[in-house]
């Protein structure tokens, strides 16, 4: 009976469904983005090209033109948004978890000022084919990991990582490294332009090696955080805590950290800043599916990459024929959401 | 077996523990009690791994802490930690689940076995109702034993607990202290550091004292909770009574009158100071608190007396005679000596027989100075058809001798005697 009671509770069984389904809406969702677009092509056109270039025979006929425009143009694009996405979902997941701090984000803490001085400095140098398409996300991750690893040493305390110290330092290096990208983008007029936009964050004109790229990265820090998440969850009650159950606190933190920056960081080198979804993300799916990391990382991932999808279908449709920087309206929607976790604090008595 | 030797640590240049040498054995529930600061919390997380020591070293069965890895740490032994913040909503089970960390492999999921562990740590605790609630709605009764049913299901041979009924009430405390027995006589060892004496004393097998990082006392109670070692570790004087019910000792702080707070340096000059005290049936509990700086005798009284028990648990000499007998000649002389050598004698308000006439005879023989407190009419308490009386009527008048009627002007009828 007892034994019973408690099989039923056990509400594992009901996260894979829901997981299903979530992943059901996803692949819907692309299929969408990649038919909407400023040059129409009708839909059975669009499954058909798809379908045929994934290796079926269909009985639809289009131009070249047509299947440039879906498999050059469109599908990467849309790919590397979702994975993009995804990557930034759980890095804000570690973030939150490694720093304990719900409203932390690897935005809030330096990352993408960092990362986007690595990438502007190896645009303006014009370094930018020295290692091929690895030396952006190798410079980014590297000014990353500087940012990180002195804001992280700032902040500790010998028995804790103080918070305050924590924000503040985040925000010393943001400040830092922006002056710096300010300062290199000054005295290169020619580049200029393009390293802000390209900063603002968007999906334009991303190759299919690039989404390689970009997907071996998250494919690889995905499967290791999944597999460090029990660690993660033991930190939840302290380092002490998590030490005594068998965590080996400070090489798991250091693994953390270090796929947490490589991860947002590469996303910032290819796809510039976009602010916000690693705070937005895990704060909506803790509200889903409870704080367990494992089960966040999943559903962040799937999360962070239905948002980005979204987000960057309406920033290239909103102001036709102009393409709005997705960074820009994650930021309008993260900014509001921002505030309304203070308020939400507040209201609990968190805030002091 | 855990064990230490030589334990030593510091934290910058402050030296928090001091050269620890012990032995924690199977079967044995043991209390660590100190003054705060003394370096508890640290000794527990020296012997748990979570710091390392600057110089000795730490066994658990005779192998070297060092040699075990974090996870091989937490297969031995389950520390329970004193905060337990959580800043995200975590489900009851999802924390007593942690607790199987070290015996599931990073790549793999639970086993049967863990899951049935988790599901009888659960039912043992007596947390079924609370296993889907939210962690952080718990209160913190319930939140401490959810982190102590954590450390349970690591299925440690040893325990360590730091301060885990702080804050608590009674019922958590009581509940938890049966809890770790219980284990103990599975044959774990349980370590538990404790705030509360008594606590201590009627739970725990043995009790380590620590003071300033290192071992004032080890071993049993009765040899460890004494009068003086509390004095000199705690700094306060207490009475200790032997529970008649339970068996175990009993430890009760003494209230101090603050009489000395602006001269503190009094207190020497009071502790120098004898005071004779003849009492008995009784009387002497009133006053006795309120004198307690001073180098206190008292007698004579009868054995069974109730002033007795009390001067005794206090810690006085006191000059005793058989139960229910009238005073011996013997002591009679002793009493008289007494009288002669102290700085003042003070006489309670005591009923006199043909029995402890000699209390108030002895006054006569004395030059010395004498408190007499008269809170009524010696006629009253006169049982000897008026020999008392007139002997008290004598030592009324007797030069250096104060009435004083009520026991509230005592201080200052001692000052008035002996200067302090």
């Amino acid at each position: 009976m007892n034994e019973k009671i408690l099989r039923i509770r056990d509400k594992k069984k009901f996260f894979i469904p829901i997981l299903l389904v979530f992943i059901l809406i996803l692949v819907i969702s692309i299929i969408l983005a990649v038919y909407i677009g400023s040059v129409a092509i009708s839909f059975d056109k669009v499954f058909g090209i798809l379908l045929n270039s994934l290796g079926f025979n269909i009985d639809i006929t289009w131009t070249a033109g047509e299947e440039n425009i879906i498999l050059i143009l469109r599908l990467p694009r849309v790919l590397m948004a979702v994975t993009v996405g995804a990557m930034l979902g759980i890095a804000g997941v570690v973030a939150q978890g490694l720093f304990k701090n719900p409203i932390v984000d690897p935005y809030i803490i330096g990352i993408s000022s960092s990362a986007g001085f690595g990438t502007a400095l190896t645009i303006v140098l014009g370094i930018s084919g020295l290692l091929s398409i690895f030396t952006l996300p190798l410079v980014s991750f590297i000014f990353s990991s500087i940012a990180i690893l002195t804001i992280y040493n700032l902040s500790k305390t010998k028995y804790h990582l103080s918070m305050s110290a924590l924000l503040l330092s985040g925000i010393a290096i943001s400040y830092f490294f922006s002056a710096f990208t300010s300062f290199i983008l000054y005295f290169s007029e020619e580049h200029a332009h393009f390293v802000l936009t390209y900063l603002m964050g968007s999906f334009w004109g991303t190759t299919w090696t690039e989404f390689f790229l970009i997907f071996v990265i998250f494919i690889n820090g995905f499967a290791i955080l999944f597999f460090y998440g029990r660690d993660l969850n033991a930190m939840v009650l302290g380092d002490d805590s998590a030490q005594s159950i068998g965590v080996n606190v400070e090489r798991s933190k250091r693994v953390m950290l270090m796929l947490m920056t490589l991860l947002t960081s590469s996303t910032v080198a290819f796809c510039g800043s976009i602010g916000f979804v690693g705070l937005i993300i895990p704060h909506i799916m803790r509200m889903l599916i409870g704080s367990n990391n494992r089960k966040l990382l999943v559903f962040s991932a799937v999360g962070g990459a239905f948002l980005l999808l979204w987000a960057d279908l309406v920033a290239r449709s909103i102001v036709p024929p102009l393409e709005l920087p997705v960074g820009i309206l994650t930021s309008l929607l993260g900014g509001p959401f921002f505030v309304y976790l203070i308020i939400k604090k507040k209201k609990s008595g968190e805030l002091l | 077996m855990i064990s230490s030797k030589k334990l030593r640590f510091s934290y910058k240049t402050k030296q928090i523990i001091k050269d620890i040498s012990i032995q924690f054995k199977k079967g044995h529930l043991y209390g660590i009690l100190g003054p705060n600061g003394c370096g508890k919390t640290t000794l527990l997380k020296l012997l748990s791994g979570i710091l390392r020591q600057n110089y000795g070293q730490v066994f658990i069965d005779d192998i070297n802490l060092k040699k075990f890895s974090i996870r091989e740490i937490a297969k031995q032994l389950a520390i329970v930690n004193q905060t337990n913040y959580v800043e995200f909503d975590y489900k009851v089970s999802e924390i007593i689940r942690m607790g199987r960390y070290a015996h599931i492999n990073r790549f793999s999921g639970e086993s049967e076995e863990d899951q049935k562990i988790i599901n009888d740590v659960i039912t043992q605790l007596d947390l079924n109702d609370l296993r889907d609630r939210n962690f952080n709605q718990l209160s913190s009764g319930e939140q401490q034993k959810v982190i102590i049913a954590r450390a349970i299901a690591q299925r440690t041979k040893i325990l360590l607990l730091d301060e885990p009924t702080s804050h608590l009430d009674i019922n958590y405390q009581l509940e938890f202290m049966n809890l770790f027995r219980t284990y103990v006589e599975k044959g774990l060892i349980v370590i538990v550091v404790l705030h509360d004496l008594n606590i201590a004393a009627q739970y725990c097998d043995k009790i380590l004292l620590m003071n300033q990082g290192g071992i004032e006392d080890f071993g049993e109670i009765k040899k460890v909770l004494t009068k003086e070692n509390i004095q000199k570790v705690y700094g306060i004087e207490v009475a200790i009574k032997k529970n008649a019910y339970t068996g175990s000792i009993y430890i009760t702080p003494i209230r101090k009158y603050p009489n000395n707070l602006e001269n503190p340096n009094l207190n020497d000059i009071q502790k120098k100071k004898r005071i004779h005290i003849i009492a008995g049936g009784g009387s002497a509990q009133n006053i006795l608190p309120r004198i307690s700086n001073y180098d206190i005798s008292v007698g004579v009284v009868n054995l069974l007396d109730d002033d007795l028990k009390l001067a005794e648990e206090l810690g006085y000499k006191v000059i005793t005679e058989g139960p229910f007998s009238p005073i011996s000649e013997r002591s009679y002389e002793q009493l008289k000596k007494v009288v002669d050598e102290v700085d003042l004698v003070i006489l309670v308000n005591i009923p006199f027989g043909k029995g402890n006439l000699r209390n108030l005879e002895v006054l006569t023989t004395t030059n010395n100075n004498v408190i007499i407190i008269e809170e009524s009419s010696i006629n009253e308490r006169d049982f000897t058809k008026g020999e008392a009386t007139s002997i008290y009527n004598q030592l009324v008048l007797k030069k250096n001798t104060i009435v004083v009627r009520s026991i509230d002007n005592i201080i200052e009828a001692i000052q008035k005697e002996i200067g302090v």
